[in-house]
C-alpha cells in the first residue's frame, strides 16, 4: 500500500539526511582546511622560485599561526590588524594569526594531537624542550638562517650557539631561537627599580623626609606617617602596609633580597648574590633574605603597621587596597601607583605615591643586567608550518633592529619621530599612555613586547640608545607635579635619576648563568613543594608572634623541621646544578 | 469551634521565623551581588553596601556590554542553548522510546553501553583528538552534536516512558498508528514534565559550558559568552602571577603593564549578566515540574 510505503520511507529518509548532513559538514571542514593549506605550499615554492629566477621578491601573502607567551592585554585571537601587525605584513607579506589566551592545558592538548601552531613560543619554554624535540614536533632551523634570517645571525649569534648546545636535547640542532636578547649592559645608573621603599610622598615631607638608611628607618617613617594620618581623604582607615603573601615566599623575601643584592630562585629556597654568584640557603642559613624579611614584617606587625588581613588576603585584594588610596607604603611599585590616579581625579595632583623607590644608602639594588642568551622565552617552528621559510622570515622580523623599534614604540611618524638624530615619543603616544587604557592595543605600540627577539634595553648601534625610546627631554616636559616635587627634593631632573650617594654600578650576572641551569627533576620538585607549603604557613604564624622568646624558638623550630624534610637532598642537587651552570657560563662572564 | 492555642501560635511564629531567616540567607547574597553590580567601583570597594547600591550607576553593565565580541557571544550561547536543547530532546527521547520497545534489536546492549559511558571517562586528550578527527574544530556543530544523547537524560526519559501505561499504546497500535505516530501524538504530550526538566538541564548546561570552546574553537564569531567573560575576568589575576614568577623580566613587565585590576563590581556584573537569562527562564518551566510531581503523587 502506498501509505505504508511512505510511512516506512520517512524515517529512513530522516536518518539518511542526518548522516549526509554530518558527512557534508565534516567534509566541508576538511575541504576548507585543505583549500587553505594548498595555496600556501605552491605559493611558498612559487615565491622562492620567483625570487630565485627574477631577482624580484613578489611574495605570496601567507597567514602564519602564532602561539605566544601570555600577553598582558586581553584581545581576541585571530589575525591581528593593529598598525604594528600591518607593518609586519608590509615588510614580510605575512599575516599573523595569534592565539591570545595561550594556556598550558590547551598547549598540552595541542601537543598531544600534533596540532601545534606554525610558530610557537611556549610559556616557560625550557620545560617543554625535551618533550617537543622527542615528539618530533619541531623543524631544525639552521639551514634556513642564512637565507631567511640575516638579522638573527647578526644580533643573536651567541644565543644561537647557546641554543644549539643547551636547548636541543643533546642533538646539537637549532630548534629554538632565544628571545629577549640583550648583549650589552646599560652603563648608566638609573633608578628604575620596582622593588624598594615606596610611600606617600606628601606625608613623608610632613614628617621631615628623614633619610632611610636602614629597614628600621623605613618602619619608623611609616609609623610616624600613620600617626599623623590615620584616615585618608575619604575618611577611611589607612594601613601602613598591606602586603600580599600568596606568591610562595616572594612577599617575605623579595624586599630584602633586592636591597641586599641577592636574587632568589627555586621559588625562594635559595638566594644567589648578583655579583659574586655565591649560592646560599634561604631557609637554613641564620641570616638569609627570608629571615630578614620575617624580621621586617614581624616588626611592622608589632608596630601596628601591617594590615591584619595581609597574611590571608589574596594578591588582587592587596592591589585593590593599594590602588584606592588606603595603604601608606609598599615594597613593590605597582601596588600603590593606581592611587595616584584616584588622588589626581580628586584634584590633588601634587599629592601621591612615589614613582620610584626611595634611595637607601648602601643598598645593593641592581642597575644593570645582560641576557646574551635571551630571557628564557624561545621561538620555534613546528612541523605543521606549511612554509618553514616564511615562518623563519617572520621570526627574523622580530630580531631586526628597526623592526624591534617599531614593536616597542609604535609606528614611526605616528607614535614617535626622529628629531635632530634623536628619537622622541610623539605627543599622541604620551597622551595615549597616560590617559587611554586601550592605547597599547589600538596603536600596537608595545603590544608584542613579550615576544620580541631583542630586549627593550638592547643598544641600537646606530645611535647608542636603547631600542625602547625614553627620551629625557620629553619625559621631563611631561612629568606630573608629584614627579617634579620628588626630583626637586633630591636635586635632580627626573625621578629616575634618584640614586643613593656614591652608588656603584652593580651588574646582575644571573642573566648569564640561569640559562645554563638544568630543570629540576620531579623528585626534587616534590621535596621543594612540600617544604614550601610548610614554610609558608609557619612563617605566617611567626610574623604574627609578638613574644620575643617564642619568636626565636619558632625560628629554630622551622629550621629543624625543614632540615628533616629532606632539604639536604634538594640543596645538594641545586648546588651541583648551579656550580655546573657557572662553569658553562664562565667564558661569557667577563 | 476550633481555636488555635497559644502553643500552636508560638510554634507557627517560630516556624515562620526560622524559614524567614533561611530564605533571607539564601536570597541576600544574590541580592548583594546585584547591589554591588549597580554601584560605583570605588564606593563599592569601601565595603559599606548593605541594603542599597552605593552611588547607583549602570556603568558596569555598559562597560561589560562594550567588550569586544560580547553580542555575538550572546547570540552563539543563545542559539546553542536553543538548538542544542532541541536536538538533545529529540534524539534522547527517540532513542529512549526505541529502548522501551522489547522488539528493538540489541536494546540491552545499547542501553548499557550508554550508561557505562557515564561512569568511564577517557580524559581530556582523547576527547580532544576525537573531536578534532571528527572535524569539529572551529565548528558550531561541536556545541550541539556531542551532547545529543546524554546518558543521564536518557535514563530519566526512558524511566518516565516506561511508566506510561502500556494499554494506551496497545490501543493505538490496534487502531493502526505506527510507532512514530504513537511517539509524536501520545508519548510526547504525556511526557511534558520530564521533557521540560531535561530541557532546563540541557539549556542551562549549554549556557554554562565553555570548555569545548576553550580547547577547540578559535574563531571570533563562535565564542561563547562564558569564555568571553572568563577571559575578561582572568585578564589581570592569572597574568600577574605568571609574570611575577618569570623572574626579573616578568616583574618588569608587570610593573609596566599599567593595567587596572578588574574591580569587584565588574566581577559581580559578570555574575549577574550570565545568571539573568536563566533566572528569567526558570519561572516558565517551573509549572511543568510541579505538574510532574503532581502526576507522580496522585495514583489511582
Amino acid at each position: 500500500m502506498r501509505k505504508g510505503w511512505v510511512k516506512k520511507a520517512v524515517p529512513v529518509l530522516l536518518a539518511a539526511t542526518m548522516i549526509f548532513a554530518l558527512g557534508a559538514c565534516s567534509s566541508n571542514n576538511s575541504k576548507e582546511n585543505a583549500s587553505s593549506g594548498s595555496p600556501s605550499s605552491p605559493a611558498g615554492s612559487e615565491a622562492s622560485e620567483q625570487s630565485n629566477s627574477s631577482g624580484e621578491v613578489s611574495k605570496e601573502e601567507v597567514t602564519v599561526t602564532v602561539w605566544p607567551v601570555t600577553f598582558s592585554q586581553n584581545f581576541p585571537s585571530g589575525v591581528q590588524e593593529d598598525p604594528v601587525a600591518i607593518d609586519i605584513f608590509e615588510k614580510t607579506k605575512i599575516k599573523i594569526d595569534v592565539e591570545s589566551h595561550p594556556t598550558d592545558e590547551k598547549f598540552q592538548a595541542l601537543m598531544a594531537s600534533s596540532d601545534l601552531s606554525d610558530v610557537i613560543i611556549p610559556e616557560g619554554t625550557t620545560k617543554y624542550v625535551q618533550q617537543l624535540i622527542e615528539g618530533d614536533n619541531l623543524i631544525d632551523l639552521e639551514p634556513y638562517l642564512e637565507q631567511y634570517a640575516p638579522d638573527i645571525l647578526k644580533n643573536a649569534a651567541d644565543a644561537i650557539e647557546y641554543a644549539k648546545k643547551y636547548q636541543s636535547n643533546g642533538t646539537g640542532k637549532l630548534y629554538f631561537i632565544p628571545a629577549g636578547v640583550l648583549t650589552q649592559a646599560n652603563e648608566k645608573i638609573e633608578n628604575s627599580a620596582i622593588i624598594g621603599p615606596f610611600l606617600r610622598w606628601d606625608y613623608y615631607q610632613e614628617i621631615g623626609a628623614p633619610a632611610l638608611n636602614t629597614y628600621d628607618d623605613f618602619l619608623n617613617a611609616v609609623a610616624a606617617m600613620l600617626e599623623k594620618h590615620q584616615e585618608n581623604e575619604d575618611g577611611q582607615k589607612f594601613y601602613g602596609f598591606s602586603q600580599w603573601f600568596d606568591w610562595d615566599i616572594w612577599g617575605i623575601a623579595m624586599f630584602p633580597a633586592w636591597m641586599e643584592g641577592k636574587d632568589y630562585f627555586a621559588s625562594g629556597l635559595y638566594q644567589v648574590d648578583h655579583e659574586t654568584l655565591e649560592m646560599e640557603s634561604m631557609l637554613t642559613a641564620e641570616k638569609s633574605m627570608m629571615w630578614l624579611g620575617v624580621d621586617f614584617w614581624n616588626k611592622a606587625y608589632k608596630m601596628g603597621l601591617l594590615d591584619p588581613d595581609a597574611l590571608t588576603q589574596k594578591y588582587d585584594t592587596a592591589i585593590q587596597k593599594g590602588s584606592s588610596n588606603r595603604v601608606l607604603a609598599a615594597i613593590a611599585s605597582w601596588q600603590l601607583s593606581g592611587s595616584n590616579a584616584v588622588l589626581s581625579k580628586a584634584g590633588h595632583a601634587d599629592k601621591g605615591y612615589t614613582p620610584v623607590p626611595l634611595p637607601i644608602a648602601g643598598s645593593k639594588n641592581i642597575y644593570s643586567s645582560t641576557s646574551p642568551f635571551g630571557n628564557g622565552r624561545m621561538w620555534a617552528v613546528s612541523k605543521n608550518a606549511k612554509s618553514p621559510e616564511r615562518a623563519v622570515e617572520l621570526i627574523n622580523y622580530f630580531y631586526n633592529i628597526d623592526n624591534a623599534e617599531t614593536l616597542y614604540n609604535g609606528i614611526k611618524g605616528v607614535d614617535w619621530n626622529e628629531e635632530n638624530g634623536m628619537k622622541v615619543q610623539s605627543q599622541a603616544q604620551i597622551d595615549g599612555l597616560s590617559n587611554d587604557p586601550n592605547y597599547v592595543l589600538t596603536s600596537g605600540a608595545g603590544k608584542y613586547t613579550n615576544i620580541v627577539g631583542l630586549a627593550p634595553g638592547f643598544i641600537n648601534p646606530k645611535n647608542g640608545e636603547t631600542l625602547l625610546i625614553r627620551n629625557r627631554e620629553v619625559t621631563i616636559a611631561n612629568q606630573s607635579p608629584l614627579d617634579k616635587a620628588m626630583a626637586a627634593h633630591y636635586n635632580v631632573e627626573l625621578p629616575r635619576d634618584i640614586v643613593p650617594p656614591n652608588q656603584p654600578l652593580i651588574l646582575n650576572k644571573m642573566g648569564i648563568v640561569t640559562p645554563f641551569m638544568a630543570t629540576a627533576t620531579d623528585d626534587i620538585k616534590r621535596i621543594d613543594d612540600k617544604i614550601l607549603n610548610y614554610v609558608r604557613s609557619a612563617l605566617a604564624t611567626m610574623i604574627l608572634t609578638k613574644d620575643e622568646a617564642k619568636y626565636k624558638a619558632m625560628k629554630e623550630e622551622i629550621i629543624a623541621k625543614v632540615k628533616s624534610m629532606d632539604y639536604e637532598t634538594s640543596y645538594n642537587w641545586y648546588a651541583e646544578a648551579f656550580a655546573k651552570a657557572k662553569e658553562n657560563a664562565q667564558p661569557f662572564l667577563k | 469551634m476550633i481555636r488555635a492555642g497559644v502553643k500552636e501560635h508560638l510554634f507557627q511564629a517560630v516556624n515562620y521565623l526560622i524559614f524567614a531567616i533561611f530564605t533571607f540567607g539564601c536570597i541576600y547574597p544574590f541580592y548583594y551581588i546585584l547591589l554591588v553590580s549597580l554601584s560605583d567601583p570605588l564606593e563599592a570597594s569601601k565595603g559599606l553596601i548593605v541594603w542599597l547600591p552605593a552611588e547607583f550607576t549602570l556603568n558596569n553593565y555598559i562597560r561589560l556590554l562594550e567588550i569586544d565580541g560580547i553580542w555575538s557571544a550572546f547570540a552563539v550561547s543563545g542559539s546553542r542553548a536553543v538548538a542544542g536543547t532541541l536536538i538533545t530532546l529529540f534524539c534522547s527521547s527517540v532513542f529512549a522510546y526505541g529502548l522501551t520497545k522489547t522488539l528493538t534489536f540489541g536494546r540491552k546492549f545499547m542501553y548499557r553501553s550508554v550508561v557505562v559511558s557515564m561512569y568511564l571517562n577517557a580524559g581530556l586528550i582523547p576527547w580532544f583528538i576525537t573531536m578534532k578527527t571528527l572535524g569539529m574544530k572551529d565548528n558550531f556543530l561541536l556545541y550541539i552534536l556531542p551532547g545529543a544523547i546524554g546518558p543521564f537524560f536518557l535514563i530519566l526519559i526512558k524511566t518516565y516512558f516506561e511508566q506510561i501505561s502500556a494499554s494506551i499504546e496497545e490501543s493505538a497500535l490496534v487502531d493502526g498508528a505506527g510507532y512514530f505516530t504513537i511517539y509524536r501524538k501520545i508519548i510526547l504530550p504525556l511526557s511534558t514534565p520530564i521533557l521540560a526538566a531535561v530541557a532546563v538541564f540541557s539549556a542551562v548546561g549549554h549556557w554554562n559550558s565553555w570548555q569545548d570552546n576553550f580547547f577547540l574553537v578559535g574563531r571570533d564569531n563562535l565564542q561563547t559568552i562564558q569564555l568571553v567573560l572568563l577571559n575578561f575576568l582572568r585578564e589581570s589575576e592569572t597574568i600577574a602571577q605568571q609574570l611575577a614568577q618569570n623572574g626579573q623580566n616578568g616583574l618588569q613587565e608587570l610593573a609596566n603593564a599599567k593595567r587596572t585590576l578588574t574591580p569587584f563590581t565588574i566581577k559581580t556584573t559578570i555574575t549577574m549578566v550570565v545568571s539573568i537569562p536563566i533566572i528569567l527562564l526558570y519561572p516558565f518551566m517551573q509549572k511543568y515540574f510541579v505538574k510532574g510531581i503532581m502526576l507522580g503523587a496522585v495514583k489511582g
